[in-house]
C-alpha cells in the first residue's frame, strides 16, 4: 500500500512537470521501438527547446557527426578510460583498461530524440557523467561494458515475479508483453506513466547501498544537476530522456539543491577517448553474447519501419511484420541447402498460430515471441533438439540481420589504428618507416618481451600484415621447445593500417578484435566439435595463451571437456593428455598458471581413458604398439601426477587382462604393468605367461611375450622362471613351427639394449646352459 | 464401476472436482465444441499457483487447481492454440517425459473424455483407425450404421471431440497415412453406406493429439504429407534438479500410498536417486565430471519407478525404511535394460563420481558401499 501512494506522488510529479512546469521526464528502455515512437510523437507535439539525454556528456561534441547526412545506423559511441599508471610501473602487466559501448540504431529512443529534436531546433545535450568519471565512481571491475545495461531490471525480484505470473519466459518477452504490444493505442502521457510505474517497482528491489557503490547515485546526481542548469538557462520546454530506472529518481532530486561532488582532477597521465565507430546488428544481438545488446535487431528495425508508415487504415504494424517474416522465412528455407523447404500453407498455418497465440495472450497483434512460437509450432517438423535446432538457429539469424552502419569520413582515425600505433610505440617497434626490422624476445626472463610477443601474435592471428616469427619455440606444434628466445621480423606498410581499419568493426582495440576472432573460432569448434579431435582444441588453447588470452583459453578448455566425453579413441585421449601435461609444464612462458582446470582436465582424460581400457582387448594387432606406449605414458603420469588415482588404472588393466583376449600383445602389456606395480605377484605372472605359452596357437604365446617385455623389460632377467618356461616351450616346437614363430619372438626381444641382452644372457647361463637359447639371443 | 478397485482412473475422473470448478467460473470465450476456454485449460494443466479459483462475477469455489505439468509453460500455450486450430498436435520427445499424460490432460479438459484413444502398435490396422463391421449384423441386415463398429476417430469426428493417438510412429507408415485425408478434409467416407449416411463430417471441436517417439527402436518414419498436418511440440525432460527432486519425492510417496505400503522416505535418499539420474542423463555431474550416458532413457518417470520399487523392497524385505542399498538394488533393473555396455557405464559412475563424493558426504558413502549389488 505504501508503494501505491508513492507511485501516485511520483506519477503526479511526472504529470505536473509536463503540464505546469516546463520539464517533461520521459522514461525509456533502450532500443525500444514503442518508446522511440512516443518520443517522436511527443517532440513533434510539444516542440521542446531542449532535449537532454542520458549518455556520457562528452558525446554532446559528437552530435554533429551523429546527425550527419552520411551517418547510417547502427553505429556506436565507443569510449575508453585508462587510469594513470602507478609510479613504479615497470610494465609488469597491462594497464587496467575500461571500455564502454553506447550503440544506436534507427529505433533507439535516444537517436530518435536527437533526430526529431534537431528538426525542431532544440538544444541537444547528453547529461550523464563522462565514462571516465563513471569508471572512477564504480567499484566494479568489468572491463568492457554496455553503457545501456539493464542489470537492475533483470535482477529485480518484482520483475521476476511478474515474469512468472504473466507466463513470459524472460525480461525481453515481459517488456514486449507489457509495452510493445499496446503502445499504438495509448496516449503518450499514459504510456509514460506505465513505464514509470514499472520501473518504480523494479527500483524498490535495489538497495541504496548498492546504487551508491556502483556509481548510480553519482550519475543521477550529475544528471539532475544538468537538468537544473538547463532549467535556469533555457526558456521553453525541456524534455529529459533517460532510462526508466533513473527517471523515477530524477524529479525529486531536481527539486533539491544539489552540491557538486569533488572529483579528482584529470591526471595528465591517464588516457581517455570518446569516438564513434561502425557497429553491426550481429554485435547488437544479445544472443551473440556481446556486451551491448538486445535480441533480434532486424526484427525491430522492420517493426520501426512499419510503424513509420502506419495509419489507422492499415493493419497493425506487428501483424504486417509478422506476416512478412513468416513468408520470408518459409521462402528462404526453400533456397537453403540443408533444410527441407516450407510451403506457403506452412506460412499460413504459422501466421494463424501466431495470431491465435497473440489473442490468447492478450496482445493486439503477434509480438516477437508469438512469431517465434508460431515458427516453433508449424515450421519444426520433428524433435526440437534435432530438426528444431536448425530451424530456430536459421530464424534467429534472419531476425538478427546483417546490417552494418556507416560513418562520414571526417570522423577521424578508427580507434583500432590508434591502439595499434600506441602499443607499437610503447613497445618501441618502428612504424615510421617501411623498412624491415627484427626483434629478439626473451620469453622466459622478461615480462615485457612476453607482452611484445603477444602483441605480435595477436596481429598475426588477425592476419594483419606486419610481423612473422623467424625462429622460436612453437608451443602449438610442440617444436623447438628448447629455445628460450623468439625472433620476429616485422615491417610496417600502409596495408598494415588498411587491414586494421577493416578489422575495426570487430573491436576498437587489437585485443578486442582478437577476442572476436577467437570467439568465432570457438563457435566454429562448438558447431563442428564432434568431428574434430580434442588435440585440435588444445592447439587452440595454446594459441590463445600465446596471445595472452588466458581467459578464452579457459573457455576452450571447458569445451574440450565435452569433446573428451565423446572421444572413444584411446590413443587420441592419451595424445591430448600428453599435450595438456606439456602445456602445464611450459606454463611459465605461456603464463598458463591461471588455467586452473588443466589438472582437472588431465584427471578427466585419465578417467575416460581408464574407462576405455577394458575395451582395448579387441583392438587389432597392428594397433598394439601404440596402445602399449599409451599404457606406459599413463603409468608415468600416474607416478608423477599425484591427483590421479592409480587404483582406477590398475583395476581397468586387471579387467582387461581377465577378459578373453583376442589380442595377446595387449594382454601381455597389461600383465607387465600390473606386475611392475605389484598388483600381480611373481607366481601369478609366471602362471599367466605359461598359460599363454602353452596355448594351442603357437603365435599367441610369442605375442603375449612381446607385450609383456615391452611394458616390463626387467622381467626378462629378473624372473628366471619365465626363462625356464620359455625354454620348455621352445623344446616342444618342431622345426617348422619354430621357424614360423621366429619373427614374432625376435620382435619380442629386439628392443633390448646390448647391456640388457647381456643381462639376459647371464640369467640364461645361470639357470640353464642350452645352446638353442644362446642362439636366440645372438639372433636378436 | 467401483473406483476403489480401478488401478488407474482416467484424468476426467481423477480431476473431476477441479474440472467442474473450472467450468463453473469459466467466462473466457470458448472455441465451439470445447468444454472449457483455452485459458481455463491452461490453468487446469499449469495449476492456479496455490490460489483458490474465483472470478469477477461468481463466488470463490474454494478449489485449488494443482500443477500437473512441469517445465515449459509456453509449450502448453502453443499446444492449446494448436488444438483450437486446423492442424493436429504431435507431441514428441524421449520416453518418460510425460507426453501421454499431457495428451490425456488436454483431452480431459477440452473434451471431458480422455478415453477416446487409439493405442498405436505395429499391428494397428486401418480398420482400427476408420471403422470396421459387426459381421453378424452386416450379414443379417446389410451395411447400416447399426452394423458399423466405430473407431475412436469416427466417434470423435461425429461428436466434435478430441481423439488421442498414442505412439503413432509404432504403426507402419501406410497405416499412419490413413490420417492424412481425414485431417485435411475433416471428413470420413463410408462407401458401403452410400452418399447420404456414408459421409461423416467432423463436427467443430474435433482434433487429433498424437504422441510419438522419434528415436526409439522399432519406430517408423512419418511421411512428409502427415507431418504437414501436425504441429510438432517437443516435451523435454525436467532440467531443474530441485524441481525434479520434489516431483519424484511427491509422486513416489503417492504411488506407495496407493500400493498400501506406508514407508518412511528420506529426502537424502531420494536425493541420491535423483542426482544419479540427473548426472547420467546430462552426461555431466554437478562437479563437472563428464560421465558416459547410458543408452537407457533416464527419465523422471523411471526415477519414480525406482523409488517405488525401492520402497516396496524396503516394505516387504526390509524394515520399512528406504536406504541407499534399496536404491542401488532397484537401479540395476532400470539402468540395465538390454545393453550390457550400460552396466560398465554405471560401474564407472560409481568408481569415479560416487567414490569421490563418498569421501566427504556420509550418505554418498553408504551409497558407494552398496555398489556390491551392481554385480
Amino acid at each position: 500500500m505504501r508503494h501505491s501512494t508513492e507511485i501516485q506522488t511520483l506519477l503526479q510529479a511526472l504529470l505536473r512537470s509536463s503540464e505546469q512546469e516546463k520539464i517533461i521526464y520521459f522514461p525509456i528502455r533502450h532500443h525500444s521501438p514503442a518508446c522511440a515512437w512516443h518520443i517522436q510523437q511527443l517532440i513533434r507535439a510539444e516542440k521542446p527547446a531542449a532535449v537532454l539525454i542520458e549518455g556520457p556528456s562528452d558525446i554532446t561534441e559528437l552530435i554533429p557527426f551523429i546527425l550527419h547526412a552520411k551517418t547510417r545506423a547502427p553505429f556506436a559511441v565507443y569510449t575508453t578510460y585508462i587510469p594513470a599508471k602507478v609510479a613504479d610501473e615497470t610494465l609488469r602487466s597491462d594497464p587496467h583498461r575500461f571500455a564502454g559501448y553506447y550503440p544506436f540504431c534507427d529505433y533507439s529512443p535516444e537517436l530518435v530524440a536527437l533526430r526529431e529534436g534537431a528538426k525542431v531546433k532544440a538544444n541537444l545535450q547528453f547529461i550523464d557523467l563522462t565514462f571516465t568519471d563513471q569508471a572512477r565512481e564504480s567499484e566494479t571491475n568489468s572491463q568492457i561494458r554496455d553503457l545501456q545495461q539493464e542489470s537492475y531490471l533483470q535482477r529485480s525480484k518484482y520483475i521476476s515475479l511478474l515474469i512468472k505470473k504473466s507466463g513470459c519466459r524472460n525480461h525481453d518477452e515481459l517488456w514486449d508483453h507489457l509495452f510493445e504490444s499496446s503502445f499504438l493505442t495509448l496516449e503518450t502521457t499514459q504510456f509514460i506513466h506505465n513505464v514509470a510505474a514499472y520501473c518504480y517497482m523494479a527500483r524498490q528491489d535495489s538497495p541504496t547501498k548498492l546504487l551508491q557503490s556502483d556509481g548510480t547515485i553519482a550519475r543521477e546526481t550529475a544528471m539532475a544537476m544538468a537538468i537544473q542548469a538547463a532549467r535556469s538557462q533555457i526558456t521553453g520546454k525541456i524534455l529529459v530522456v533517460t532510462g526508466g530506472f533513473h527517471t523515477v529518481a530524477l524529479p525529486s532530486m531536481v527539486q533539491q539543491s544539489l552540491k557538486e561532488p569533488t572529483r579528482p582532477k584529470k591526471n595528465p597521465l591517464e588516457e581517455s577517448q570518446t569516438v564513434l565507430m561502425r557497429y553491426s546488428f550481429e554485435q547488437l544481438d544479445a544472443i551473440n553474447g556481446y556486451a551491448a545488446g538486445m535480441p533480434a535487431p532486424e526484427y525491430y528495425q522492420r517493426i520501426w519501419q512499419s510503424i513509420q508508415t502506419y495509419n489507422s487504415q492499415s493493419d497493425h504494424p506487428f501483424l504486417t511484420v509478422t506476416n512478412e517474416w513468416l513468408v520470408d522465412i518459409s521462402a528462404q528455407t526453400r533456397s537453403h541447402r540443408h533444410m527441407s523447404g516450407l510451403s506457403t500453407a506452412d506460412a499460413i498455418a504459422a501466421l494463424e498460430q501466431s495470431r491465435r497465440l497473440a489473442q490468447f495472450r492478450g496482445h493486439p497483434a503477434p509480438l516477437r515471441e508469438d512469431l517465434l512460437d508460431g515458427v516453433r509450432s508449424c515450421f519444426v517438423k520433428g524433435a526440437m533438439d534435432a530438426d528444431g535446432l536448425l530451424v530456430m538457429e536459421f530464424v534467429a539469424g534472419l531476425l538478427r540481420g546483417d546490417r552494418i552502419g556507416d560513418l562520414p569520413v571526417d570522423v577521424g582515425v578508427p580507434p583500432i589504428v590508434d591502439d595499434f600505433r600506441k602499443q607499437a610505440t610503447r613497445f618501441r617497434l618502428q612504424i615510421q618507416t617501411s623498412i624491415a626490422k627484427s626483434v629478439t624476445l626473451d620469453l622466459y626472463r622478461k615480462a615485457n618481451h612476453r607482452r611484445i610477443s603477444r602483441f605480435l601474435h595477436r596481429l598475426q592471428f588477425l592476419s594483419i600484415p606486419f610481423g612473422s616469427v623467424i625462429t622460436g619455440p612453437d608451443f602449438v606444434k610442440g617444436r623447438g621447445l628448447d629455445r628460450i628466445q623468439e625472433i620476429w621480423e616485422y615491417r610496417w606498410t600502409p596495408q598494415t593500417e588498411s587491414v586494421l581499419i577493416e578489422r575495426s568493426l570487430y573491436g576498437s582495440t587489437i585485443e578486442e578484435a582478437a577476442i572476436h576472432q577467437i570467439q568465432t573460432e570457438i563457435d566454429h569448434l562448438e558447431e563442428h566439435g564432434k568431428g574434430r579431435s580434442a588435440t585440435e582444441a588444445i592447439a587452440m588453447v595454446i594459441q590463445a595463451c600465446c596471445m595472452g588470452m588466458q581467459h578464452h583459453a579457459q573457455y576452450i578448455l571447458t569445451l574440450i571437456a565435452n569433446q573428451i566425453s565423446e572421444d572413444s579413441a584411446f590413443d587420441s585421449l592419451i595424445a591430448a593428455m600428453n599435450q595438456l601435461v606439456l602445456l602445464w609444464q611450459s606454463r611459465e612462458p605461456l603464463e598458463a598458471q591461471t588455467l586452473e582446470t588443466i589438472p582437472e582436465l588431465i584427471l578427466m582424460l585419465y578417467q575416460r581413458s581408464c574407462y576405455l581400457i577394458p575395451d582395448l582387448v579387441n583392438s587389432p594387432i597392428e594397433a598394439a604398439n601404440a596402445i602399449l606406449d599409451g599404457f606406459c605414458t599413463v603409468r608415468e603420469l600416474v607416478q608423477t601426477q599425484a591427483q590421479l588415482d592409480s587404483e582406477l588404472f590398475l583395476s581397468a588393466l586387471a579387467n582387461l587382462s581377465n577378459a578373453a583376449s583376442s589380442n595377446p600383445v595387449i594382454s601381455g602389456g597389461a600383465a607387465g604393468i600390473l606386475y611392475t606395480s605389484g598388483s600381480l605377484d611373481r607366481p601369478q605372472v609366471i602362471a599367466l605367461a605359461i598359460g599363454y605359452l602353452n596355448s594351442s596357437q603357437v603365435r599367441v604365446g610369442a605375442e603375449f611375450l612381446r607385450g609383456l617385455l615391452r611394458t616390463c623389460r626387467e622381467i626378462a632377467w629378473n624372473v628366471s622362471e619365465l626363462l625356464v618356461a620359455i625354454d620348455e616351450q621352445l623344446s616342444t616346437w618342431d622345426e617348422a613351427s619354430f621357424l614360423g614363430i621366429l619373427p614374432e619372438l625376435r620382435l619380442a626381444f629386439a628392443e633390448f639394449t646390448p647391456q640388457e641382452t647381456d643381462k639376459i644372457a647371464e640369467a640364461v647361463q645361470i639357470c640353464m646352459a642350452k645352446p638353442i637359447w644362446a642362439t636366440l639371443i645372438t639372433l636378436s | 464401476m467401483t473406483p476403489a478397485k480401478t488401478l488407474r482412473e482416467p484424468a476426467e475422473i481423477r480431476y473431476a472436482e477441479e474440472l467442474s470448478a473450472l467450468a463453473a467460473i469459466d467466462e473466457a470465450p470458448k472455441p465451439s465444441g470445447w468444454n472449457l476456454s483455452p485459458r481455463a485449460v491452461r490453468t487446469f494443466i499449469l495449476g492456479s499457483d496455490g490460489k483458490t479459483l474465483g472470478s469477477k462475477s461468481k463466488k470463490k469455489t474454494g478449489t485449488v487447481i494443482s500443477q500437473k505439468f512441469y517445465g515449459d509453460d509456453a509449450l502448453i500455450d502453443r499446444a492449446i492454440i494448436t488444438l483450437a486450430g486446423n492442424r493436429g498436435l504431435m507431441l514428441v520427445g524421449e520416453p518418460g517425459t510425460a507426453k501421454s499424460m499431457l495428451s490425456e490432460l488436454l483431452a480431459a479438459a477440452i473434451s471431458g473424455n480422455s478415453k477416446n484413444t487409439i493405442q498405436g502398435t505395429a499391428g494397428t490396422t486401418e480398420d482400427q483407425i476408420k471403422y470396421s463391421w459387426n459381421y453378424a449384423l452386416l450379414l443379417s441386415q446389410g451395411a447400416s450404421l447399426q452394423a458399423l463398429v466405430a473407431s475412436p476417430i469416427f466417434t470423435a469426428m461425429k461428436d466434435g471431440k478430441l481423439v488421442r493417438f498414442e505412439e503413432i510412429t509404432r504403426c507402419p507408415p501406410e497405416i499412419q497415412d490413413a490420417l492424412v485425408s481425414i485431417l485435411s478434409d475433416k471428413v470420413l467416407h463410408i462407401p458401403e453406406l452410400g452418399d447420404e449416411t456414408g459421409t461423416v463430417f467432423a463436427q467443430k471441436g474435433f482434433n487429433v493429439i498424437a504422441t510419438a517417439n522419434l528415436r526409439d527402436r522399432g519406430v517408423h518414419e512419418m511421411s512428409s504429407a502427415l507431418k504437414r498436418r501436425f504441429n510438432f511440440e517437443t516435451v523435454e525432460p525436467i532440467r531443474n534438479k530441485t524441481l525434479e527432486l520434489q516431483l519424484v519425492m511427491a509422486q513416489t510417496q503417492a504411488l506407495l500410498t496407493d500400493a498400501e505400503a506406508t514407508i518412511e522416505l528420506d529426502m537424502n535418499v531420494i536425493d541420491l536417486l535423483v542426482t544419479t539420474f540427473h548426472d547420467l542423463r546430462e552426461g555431466r555431474t554437478e562437479e563437472g565430471t563428464i560421465v558416459e550416458k547410458p543408452s537407457t532413457v533416464m527419465s523422471t518417470a523411471e526415477a519414480v519407478s525406482v523409488g517405488v520399487s525401492a520402497g516396496l523392497d524396503a516394505r516387504y524385505f526390509g524394515n520399512s525404511v528406504v536406504e541407499s542399498e534399496h536404491i542401488v538394488r532397484n537401479l540395476v533393473g532400470t539402468v540395465l535394460k538390454d545393453n550390457p555396455e550400460d552396466a560398465k557405464k554405471l560401474k564407472h559412475y560409481f568408481d569415479v563420481v560416487v567414490k569421490s563424493r563418498a569421501r566427504t558426504k556420509p550418505e554418498w558413502e553408504a551409497f558407494y558401499h552398496a555398489r556390491k549389488w551392481l554385480k
